[in-house]
This record gives C-alpha cells, structure tokens and sequence, in this order.
C-alpha cells in the first residue's frame, strides 16, 4: 500500500512540476499548493481532470475543498482512499 | 464637477448611513464602508509618504484582499494610476508589465518582495519596491484624514491601467480614466438595480474589467463585496457555500466559471436563494451548460454582457427565459445607453440588419488608448473619432434589433475569458533556443479550449524546455497545452503560413476528434 501511496505521489508531483508550476518554483510532498498560490483556477480544474483519468477515480464535489489539496501529499492520500473505496465498488460519484 | 464622476467618489462622499454598512467581506474579515475608508485614507498617505504623486503609475502585485481594494482606493484618491497585476504572474510577465507602465512603485506583500525584485532587474525604470505593511502592522490604522489628498484629481484622468495581451510578445495597457468607469458604473447600478441591500461576490481578479462592478459599482450602489480570492475561486463547492452563507444577491464572471460552479459547486445542495441576478460577460457561454444553469437556479435574473476591456461593457442581453432548443447561439444584445454601437462595413458604413460588420463603440466609456502606445491607440479608432474603438469583433443585427456574436478575423482568442493573442504566445516560443518558427492555433469549445503550438526546431528541442520557456514569460492560461514538432510549417501560395493545413494536421493527430479554428472565434 505504502508504495502504491509513493507511486500516486510520484505521478502527482511530476504532473505538477510539468504542468503546472513556474520552473523556478520547488515542489515536494509538503509544499503549500494553496498559499503560495502555485496553481490557478484552470491548473486545479485540470489536476483534477488527470487525476480522475491517471488513477480511474471519481471525485465527488464535496471531496473537492481546499483541505484536500493543500499538499501533493494530501492529494495522493486522497486518491489512495479513493481508490481503495472504488475497488469495494464504493466511489463516491 | 460631482464626485460620483470619480471611482472613489463614493469613500469621499458616503451614502447617509453606508459608512455602518458592510463594504468588504473575505473569510471572517468583515470591512464596513467606515473601515474601508479609513483604511484607504491611511494607505493614501503611506503612499504619499513614499512620493507617489497624482499620474504616477503604481504596480499593485497583490492577493485579493480586502487591503488590496483599500490600495486601490487609496491610489485613485491621490490621483495616481492603479496597475493591478496579477500575483501569480511569472516575474517575466511581471517585468514587461513594469517595463511598459513606468511605475514609480510597486506594491508587494512580504513574501512576494523577491519577485518583484527579480521583475524589476534589467527594466530601463527602477521603481520603488514598496513592501505592503501587514494587515495589523501599526501606523495605518492611526490616520483617518484626507486633509493631505490632493484636491485636483479630475474624472478624466487616468485612473486604471488593466494588461491584456498584446499583439506582439509584450503585454499592452488599456488606460482607463475615472470617467470611463464611472459612466460604466452608473449604467450598470442603473439597469441592474443595484442597491444597498445587494452583495456582489468578486470572482474576476483586479486585473480584469469585469471585477470594476465588483468592486467600485458596489460602493456605488452602497452594497458590499464578497471577495473570493485566488484560492477560493479554485473550489466551486466552496464558492457555492460561500454565495449560501454570506447571502449574495449578484454573480458576474466569465461563463467558465459558472460552468465550473454547475459541474462542480453542487448547487442542489446549496440554498442559493438570495442569488436574483447572473451576468456573464468575456466569452460566449455554450448554450447546454447555460440552460442547465438556468434550470438549476430558476427564476433568476441572467444577462449576457459584451465588451471589450478598452470600452468596457458596451451592450446587455437580458434572457427572457431559458434558450429554447432552436436557438444556437445567445445575442449579446441592444447598446448600453451610455455608448453608440454600430455595425459597420470596411468603408466605415452602417450596414443593414442581416449583414455582418466590424462592432465599432463610441462614447463616453471609451478608453483614451494604450499606455504609452499612440500609434496603436490610433489604428483602433474609427472615422478619426478620439471617442470611438472598433473592437474587431464581428457581429450582426437580428430581426429582433440584437447584436449577434459572429467571431474575430485576427488572431486574437479567448481562452476560459482570458483574451490572448495568438501572436503574443508566436513571439514567446519563437524566442526560446532552438526554435526556428512556430504557428500557434485553438483547439476545443468552450471551457475546453487550449492551445496548441507548432513547433519548427533548429535542433532537437524536448518539449519540456518548450513548456518551461512558456511558463517563464506567458500567463497559465496562454501556455499551450501541448508541442507539436514538425518539420516545417506548411505555407500557401502567397507564402503565408497555412493554417487550414496545420488544423489538419491537428485532426489527424487527434484522429479528427479535433475542432481548431485557428482564432477566429471569441
């Protein structure tokens, strides 16, 4: 589980760092998605559109609050759960 | 002259009792108009302190707050000239602003002093980098007097500069004067009914035209303002919750907006009942996601705004009902009663209902031209009117007297309401090592809309290195969402680049899932 939660992040923080981010700016598990306002409107609507394609999730509306997605940490958590959720035929939609 | 006439004329000469009323609403942070004022009478005289003096530009690289709006105020009421930049711009982007407007100063949060500094390197001007105090750092609170403002701030000075993209690699700034916005303003609380009873929420960032109701139409009308910053406006649910909670009684965005709030506020969830009023305004709204919208809030009042940022909103369609299946597209609807509109032909004629022509605005709204860019301001009048701007926007008048949205013949483009020109994103890639030519085109509808580039290299270039140059100079919304390498652009007989060939190209790369028009849609 612990390596499938590495390999979520992996791919969140790569998408990030490509897509989204400045180049000058550095992203890790930890860094504050929200404060240093690194992502805008777009980029978000888009990280959630390839999460919900790389990783066959649905997230539901209410999933979709700012605690959620404060670090790349917590949104690989986040798609772990669900993820999980969806394997018990469970996923919110 | 009246005060109203001014932006900020509504802090000098308050309502009676708009000073107890809430003026400003952000998270737990509740401003009255009593606040506002004070704050803005003391950040005037911080800038003052700092010599910002009547017509100089000031650079506003700050977070939507309600400090911010005090700023804003505070610049109008020395007379100086508010530049509001958008914080998230790359340091780049935010240099050729600064390069252009010439500020004596530029307003930056602690945290963002390092980019501003970084902006500031190698420009021909050094402005002032002026650290913004902390909401509770001490001084500002302890000066609640305009005794040391300027009497001599007059409503056709300019008040705004607002960046859009510019035709060549650079930014241009649409100069706005108090007069321009407030015969906006007045219009727009006129038809709308705008009243202190009403809360407007702030979706639009400052740097757009659309957030001048937000802001200065509310202190118009003495209604307050829920601000919904950078972070917010990333959560439709969070937004819908706030709209329920604070109680908002006005909406203005751009339509992918509300299209995200549709698919993603859960509204039904919500009790969204003090919401009476919807505009729309930036780019055309697909009729599917509009009639659901309508549906899922009934009964509220929804109207399409039009107008480019250098005439503001120029003409207003209120919806009758919800779009019935045989319409295809909305009107943008009859002129506002403060401007002429016309439809006219390349001879400067009106033309017949039915017949298309260029949209040509003239009037009291109209911008007095590009900082800094004579020539240019020049090329956009009509018939040698300094009053008028032809958009280059195209339209036609329908039986019913409205105006009806027909697209653009150059290059620029709206991507979610974000005008962009097509060449401006050209001149960026072009300048990045190792590329030799680029052609840039739309692709999508509606909120789906992304660019695409083609790319010509010299050498091996990874596509990478090509986002990241793109991400340096160009706003998130103009970097194309992908690269294609080609080897060369294909060309038509008259040596022009090709571009129903290159949206060929596209189709077959997307196996003809592909719509790209290369621009010539709003």
């Amino acid at each position: 589980m612990t390596s499938e939660l590495d390999r979520t992040l992996n791919r969140i923080l790569e998408w990030i760092r490509e897509e989204a981010a400045s180049p000058e700016i550095v992203i890790e598990a930890d860094t504050n998605l929200l404060a240093g306002e690194l992502l805008d409107s777009m980029g978000f609507i888009q990280l959630i559109s390839f999460i919900e394609d790389e990783f066959d999730v649905c997230l539901d509306s209410g999933l979709l609050i700012p605690a959620n997605f404060e670090t790349p940490g917590r949104i690989a958590g986040l798609v772990r759960r669900h993820a999980a959720a969806g394997n018990e035929g469970g996923v919110p939609s | 002259m009246s005060t109203l006439e001014l932006i900020h004329g509504p802090l000098l000469l308050p309502r009676p009792g708009q000073l107890d009323r809430p003026a400003l609403i952000h998270g737990s942070t509740r401003w009255s108009y009593r606040n506002l004022r004070a704050r803005s009478f003391a950040i005037a005289a911080w800038l003052r302190e700092r010599g910002v003096r009547r017509q100089d530009r000031v650079v506003l690289s700050l977070p939507k707050r309600p400090a911010t709006v005090a700023s804003l105020h505070a610049l109008l009421m020395l007379g100086a000239i508010a530049v509001p930049a958008d914080a998230r711009w790359p340091a780049r982007r935010l240099s050729r602003l600064i390069a252009d407007a010439g500020p004596r100063a530029i307003l930056t949060p602690p945290e963002k002093a390092a980019t501003a500094e970084a902006s500031v390197d190698g420009t021909a001007h050094s402005p002032q980098i002026l650290v913004f105090p902390e909401e509770d750092s001490p001084g500002l609170d302890q000066i609640d007097s305009h005794a040391n403002l300027p009497a001599a701030v007059e409503p056709d000075d300019v008040a705004l500069i607002l960046y859009t993209s510019g035709t060549t690699s650079a930014p241009k700034g649409v100069t706005l004067t108090h007069r321009n916005v407030t015969s906006f303003l007045a219009w727009a609380v006129r038809e709308f009914h705008l009243t202190d009873q009403d809360r407007l929420v702030s979706h639009a960032p400052f740097h757009f035209d659309l957030s001048t109701l937000d802001l200065f139409g509310a202190a118009r009308a003495g209604a307050s303002t829920l601000l919904l910053d950078e972070t917010a406006v990333m959560f439709p649910a969070h937004v819908a919750q706030l709209i329920a909670d604070e109680k908002a009684t006005v909406w203005y965005s751009v339509p992918s907006a509300l299209i995200q709030l549709l698919n993603r506020g859960s509204l039904r969830d919500r009790d969204l009942s003090s919401l009476r009023l919807v505009l729309f305004a930036g780019e055309v709204f697909p009729l599917p996601p509009l009639r659901q919208l309508m549906k899922a809030l009934p009964d509220r009042e929804f109207a399409n705004l039009y107008g480019p940022t250098e005439t503001n909103v120029c003409t207003c369609y209120r919806l009758p009902g919800i779009p019935g299946p045989e319409e295809r597209d909305l009107p943008i609807g009859k002129p506002c009663e403060h401007l002429q509109v016309e439809v006219l032909n390349e001879k400067g004629e009106n033309v017949p209902p039915g017949e298309q022509g260029e949209i040509v605005v003239a009037g009291v709204a109209v911008t007095p031209g590009y900082w800094g860019k004579r020539e240019e301001s020049e090329a956009c009048r009509s018939r040698g009117n300094p009053a008028s701007y032809r958009t280059g926007d195209f339209a036609y008048l329908d039986s019913q007297g409205d105006l009806r949205f027909l697209g653009r013949r150059d290059e620029q483009v709206k991507i979610r309401g974000h005008r962009t020109e097509l060449s401006e994103v050209d001149g960026v890639l072009a300048s990045c090592p190792g590329v030799s030519e680029c052609k840039t085109l739309v692709t999508g509808e509606g909120t789906s809309k992304t660019l695409v580039a083609f790319v010509v290299t010299r050498s091996e270039v990874d596509t990478r290195a090509l986002r990241r140059h793109c991400l340096h100079w160009l706003p998130r919304h103009a970097v194309p969402s992908s690269f294609l390498q080609i080897d060369a652009l294909p060309r038509t007989g008259t040596g022009k680049i090709d571009r129903e060939a290159l949206c060929g190209r596209l189709r077959e790369s997307t196996g003809g899932q592909d719509k790209s028009d290369g621009g010539s849609t709003k």
